[in-house]
This record gives C-alpha cells, structure tokens and sequence, in this order.
C-alpha cells in the first residue's frame, strides 16, 4: 500500500493476539484502507461515465464505442492511481527534507546564539 | 503518523490519527480525480501519453499547493471565530 499500512506479508508472519489493541488497530488501518479502495471504486465509476457515456439516453445498451471507451478510460485511471502516488510521495519527502533542514537551521542557529532575554 | 503501540496512545489519539490518515486517503482520491478529469479527454488508447503524465503530474503539485493554502487560510478564519481576535487578525496577507 502507499502509505505502509497493514502490508500483507505483516499479516501472516506475526500476527498479533486477537482482541488486543495491536490488533485493533491494525484491523482500523485496513479499514481506512478497503474505505478508501471503495472511494477510488466510485470516483472511477464517475470520471468514466461521464467522460465516456453521452447523456442522450435513446438506447439502453452501451455502443461499442461506449464499451471501448469505458475499457480504456479504467485502464487510464488505474494507471494514473500510480503515477499521483508517486507525485505525492515525492512532494511529502521534498516537503519532510525541507522541514528537517529548517529545523536542523533553527536548533543550529539557536545553540550560537547566546540565551539572554 | 505515530509510531507508538496502542497501548500508549488514548483513545482520542487514535482517533484522531485515524481520521488525520482518512483525510489524506481522500485528498488522494481527490486529487487523483480532479487531474484525471482535467487532463485525460482522449481515448483512443489504453496507455497514458507523456503529455497526459506530465499534466497529472503537474496538476497534483497545483492542487497540493491550494489545499495547504486553502487550509492555512481556514485556519486563520478558524482562529479568529473561536476568539483569537486581534492577533489572528494580524496573520492574515
């Protein structure tokens, strides 16, 4: 998963005791992460209808350029899911490195300076 | 996130990390949508373009760059509501 919760291989090797907030909380993290598999489920039920199926509704079966078009819009929108994790992935570690040099500025600036107020 | 057992962490901690980890799932989903719609218009093939990455791509930065701004300006409103007052009001550009 993206963001390193409740991996699969956790899971078989030491698997905590049923009942006990280990778990608990390892079961809340899969959770979040089937809600939001679900979420991505619906936005690409949405984005794909919309951009594929015109709204004149004369006919109840899907042309064939409805179908190919529905075909190829979730190949496309699965595609993307990777490259906006990855996008993401890369804009928190700019952003983390920034934080940590501003910090390690600050704590460096602060140890020169002499207390005195 | 924290890397504290359970044990250690109350209720509300947990909780609130919860939600914290809905929240960016989401802005995920968001953002992956929201760039999908704007930059993906042809299907003539199943692959994405270069051109369709390099809009995504972009796109998420942009969209990532207004969320935290929107939020730092909410927060500021926030603070002035729940009676920040004058030094809130300072913050403000």
């Amino acid at each position: 998963s993206w963001f390193g919760l409740g991996g699969g291989s956790q899971q078989q090797a030491g698997r905590p005791p049923s009942g006990s907030p280990d778990e608990r909380l390892l079961v809340s993290q899969q959770m979040l992460e089937v809600e939001m598999m679900q979420d991505l489920y619906n936005r690409v039920m949405e984005s794909c209808n919309t951009k594929c199926v015109q709204p004149s509704y004369n006919d109840t079966e899907l042309t064939k350029a409805e179908a190919v078009c529905i075909d190829r819009c979730v190949a496309k929108y699965m595609e993307l899911h990777e490259v906006v994790g990855n996008k993401l992935q890369q804009i928190s570690q700019q952003q983390s490195d920034t934080a940590a040099k501003a910090a390690a500025a600050v704590q460096q600036s602060g140890a020169a300076r002499p207390t005195g107020s | 996130m924290s890397a504290q057992s359970p044990a250690s962490m109350s209720l509300m901690e947990q909780e609130l990390n919860q939600a914290q980890i809905r929240e960016i799932f989401t802005s995920f989903n968001r953002s992956h949508q929201r760039c999908f719609t704007d930059c993906v218009n042809k299907f003539d093939r199943r692959s994405v373009s270069d051109s369709e990455k390099n809009c995504v791509a972009n796109c998420v930065a942009k969209y990532m760059n207004t969320t935290q701004r929107i939020s730092m300006r909410f927060q500021e409103h926030q603070a002035m509501i729940t009676g920040g007052g004058a030094v809130a009001q300072g913050q403000g550009k």
